[in-house]
């Protein structure tokens, strides 16, 4: 055995001994896609509107109210970044809920509180059923009074609308409950003096929450109901209102309670969205996807069934078809997918679905270089040459094949990690280190092994 | 086997008049019957749902179809699921169909949703194009340095004659396209251009025998030599790619088709294709 023979076994060694550990230490340090692991991933995408324009540091603004918000939701390891210059990643792993999750992030929260001038008054009454009549002419009667309300309502909110443009800094914003319609006047307060918003349910028990102003809060709170004493103050959150008690008192100290119609969870939420305030910026979901976690787990399993089989039919074919040979193959496939795996985590890429397939792909083509190799060295074998120099040509002449076409496929590979986003991305990732292990793992690991091969004796080219 | 002597060359146009025809063939699937693009290019909701006991399809249309204004795909996805896919993309649309779902089935769970607006979707179309033609030109570029001018035309009208089948293919069966498509169909050009190299390169080797040789001979020398190593590894990375389509799951299906179809043809290609091409060119000389 040479200097370059034994140079060549430390390095197989070295590197194998050194991805088995870096691997088994590592090994919660592959990050699983949300599409195996499930977990909402969103994207959102800032929009200018007049109120509210882009400027330069929006997204940044935006960037920590969400961060703030899901912090505050309690998700582990969110991810939430930026994308481009108006877009923003956020991606939830493992949560449970996504809609909720969505509602959360993807509202915009602007809360304010305004005098009530006017309203439409009432609701919307319910439609009249046949049933609830004994005839057909009172039915119908009640029909056309119903259809005269609707109509008169909806005038009033008409009213309501005209009266608001000759009203400087007021709005018309309609109720939760459909129907109602106030004409609000300017704002006496925002959510941007709030220090804090907690879930508190009131005397009565429903659901609500309470909040503690700032200073400035405090006392712009206190002349606003000083002001409006047996009027309605409406509370606004994002332009529809949410409650509008009746001032019965001024309230001084800087605290207040909002009541409307939640639940539980809703009074939570609501509660974290007026804590980390509201989005500087108009959002809207660009895409959004969520995969529940059985799903997901699913998804794990079909893969890896389909790669244990694959990977199977593989080891079987190379070893009825080369032998012993084959099982030089076969190792060096193992070899070919431990460094797969230690590459992922040392790049901190991210396994996904087309990820996997594209290691079980690779699994098929990185034996193509032992095919190569050993066709080659049967070639030159049957030019007359002893084993020894047949495997040195062989591997000689296979290697520059080897490296044209696993360049070219690279090419491709690195196309898709460059210019794809998301799981094709992902998938670039693992076909490029799949490439490059195998190369490795043809060229020097199975030369190492088909060395130790010769070196007791075997015949290594059938005749 | 190995020692066997084929003369692939001599029917070189019954070859390439077969791959011409399935190019042609494909293009007019393309024209008139199209892609079914899935929401990842056209923008919608996917909503995928399972259940105890699965309803037949044509009950949850119902359910829905006063719901979505306009037709809403469904189709049944592994033992117990359903996917609905339609091309309304607000969160609104997705919200009424789940409650509808979920007030006329007790059984119901959603297992995943995905919405994609119009904006992303058409980025989508225009990275895949950009992308697939980066690494073409790519390719080019690297086989012109390696080998000739000639061997990188050559070799990269057979990646386009692949990924014209694939796509023939996939519009054929109305498979759904999504973004793991564009993974597959690069894969695909990597594959294929993989074997052509490889029987490339054994020409390139043999290149110095072309004046007493003549390059149909040539050529087919070249591809006997190389005849054991294509079909070892076109079995190789034909079984992984079998057991995805059958082990792989739905949400792999139309990525292992793809690669399936693209694996075929690819070789095919480069077998035929690639070194018809060349025994023309260079006999017109």
């Amino acid at each position: 055995m040479n200097r370059t023979d034994k140079l060549r076994f430390w390095l197989v060694f070295i590197v194998i001994a050194g991805a088995l550990c870096y691997a088994y230490y590592e090994r919660n340090g592959l990050n699983l896609g949300l599409d195996l692991k499930g977990g909402a991933h969103i994207v959102l995408q800032a929009k200018d509107t007049p109120e509210n324009p882009l400027r330069d540091d929006s997204i940044d603004r935006l960037l920590a109210v969400l961060r703030n918000r899901v912090d505050q939701y309690g998700v582990a390891e969110p991810i939430i970044q930026k994308s481009g210059t108006d877009r923003i990643i956020v991606d939830l792993p493992g949560i449970q809920d996504p809609a909720a999750a969505l509602e959360l992030i993807g509202r915009t929260a602007q809360m304010d509180f305004r005098e009530v001038i006017d309203s439409t008054g009432r609701n919307i009454p319910v439609e009249p059923q046949r049933r609830n009549y004994d005839s057909d002419i009172q039915f119908v009667n009640a029909q056309e009074r119903w259809r005269e309300e609707v109509a008169r309502l909806s005038n009033a909110s008409a009213d309501l609308v005209a009266r608001s443009r000759n009203t400087a800094g007021s709005i018309v914003a309609p109720a939760e409950e459909p129907g109602t319609f106030y004409l609000l006047g300017s704002v006496l307060l925002s959510g941007k003096d709030l220090v804090n918003a907690e879930v508190a349910p009131d005397s009565l028990g429903r659901m609500g929450v309470s909040l503690e102003f700032n200073s400035e809060g405090a006392r712009l709170f206190e002349n606003a109901t000083a002001r409006l004493v047996g009027k309605q103050l409406a509370i606004v959150l994002d332009n529809v209102v949410i409650s509008a008690p009746v001032v019965q008192d001024r309230i001084a100290g800087g605290r207040a309670q909002i009541t409307g119609r939640f639940t539980a969870d809703e009074a939570g939420r609501l509660a974290i969205m007026l804590k980390a305030g509201a989005l500087p910026v108009a959002v809207e979901i660009a895409e959004n996807r969520s995969v529940g976690p059985s799903l997901g787990a699913d998804s794990v399993r079909q893969g890896l069934e389909a790669g244990l089989f694959g990977a199977g039919m593989v080891l079987v074919f190379m070893l009825l078809y080369y032998q012993f040979r084959g099982l030089a193959a076969d190792l060096a496939l193992a070899v070919t997918v431990l460094l797969i795996f230690a590459g992922l985590i040392a790049f901190n890429a991210t396994l996904t679905l087309p990820g996997i397939a594209g290691i079980i792909l690779t699994l098929g083509m990185a034996v193509d270089g032992n095919v190569l190799i050993y066709e080659r060295i049967r070639e030159e074998r049957d030019s007359g040459k002893t084993p020894r120099a047949a495997l040195d040509s062989g591997f000689r002449k296979a290697l520059v094949t080897i490296l044209d076409s696993n360049i070219t496929t690279l090419i491709a590979a690195l196309v898709l990690f460059y210019f794809g986003s998301g799981s094709v991305r992902g998938f670039g990732v693992t076909l490029s280190v799949g490439l490059v292990a195998s190369v490795f793992a043809n060229i020097v690991v199975t030369r190492a092994i088909l060395q130790l091969f010769v070196k007791s004796g075997k015949e290594i080219v059938r005749k | 086997m190995s020692r066997l002597q084929f003369d692939f060359m001599s029917h070189r146009k019954i070859a390439l008049t077969i791959s011409l025809v399935l190019v042609i063939a494909s293009i007019g699937l393309l024209l008139t019957r199209g892609l079914n693009l899935g929401i990842d290019f056209t923008g919608g909701n996917v909503i995928q749902v399972e259940f105890e006991n699965r309803p037949e399809i044509n009950g949850v249309r119902s359910v829905i179809s006063g719901i979505v204004a306009r037709e809403a795909m469904i189709q049944n996805f592994g033992e117990k699921g359903i996917i609905i896919r339609t091309n309304e993309d607000t969160e609104e649309s997705r919200e009424a169909v789940v409650k509808a779902l979920q007030s006329n089935y007790a059984d119901v769970k959603v297992t995943g949703f995905e919405k994609v607006g119009p904006v992303v979707g058409g980025e989508l179309r225009r990275q895949a194009i950009i992308g697939v033609s980066i690494a073409l030109v790519a390719i080019l570029i690297y086989i012109t340095l390696r080998f000739q001018f000639r061997f990188a035309v050559v070799s990269v009208v057979p990646l386009v004659h692949d990924v014209i089948i694939a796509l023939g293919f996939f519009s054929l069966t109305q498979m759904e396209i999504g973004s793991s498509f564009i993974a597959a169909i690069l894969t695909i050009v990597g594959y294929s251009l993989n074997n052509t190299i490889i029987i490339l390169d054994r020409v390139r080797e043999n290149w110095s025998t072309l004046s007493r040789e003549g390059i149909v001979n040539l050529v087919n020398k070249s591809l006997n030599q190389t005849l054991a190593r294509t079909i070892n590894t076109t079995l190789t990375t034909l079984f992984p790619v079998i057991a995805l389509c059958v082990w792989g799951g739905p949400v792999l299906m139309a990525f292992s088709y793809a690669m399936l179809v693209g694996m075929i043809a690819g070789t095919w290609s480069s077998m035929f294709v690639a070194t018809g091409l060349l025994c023309e060119w260079q006999g017109k000389k």
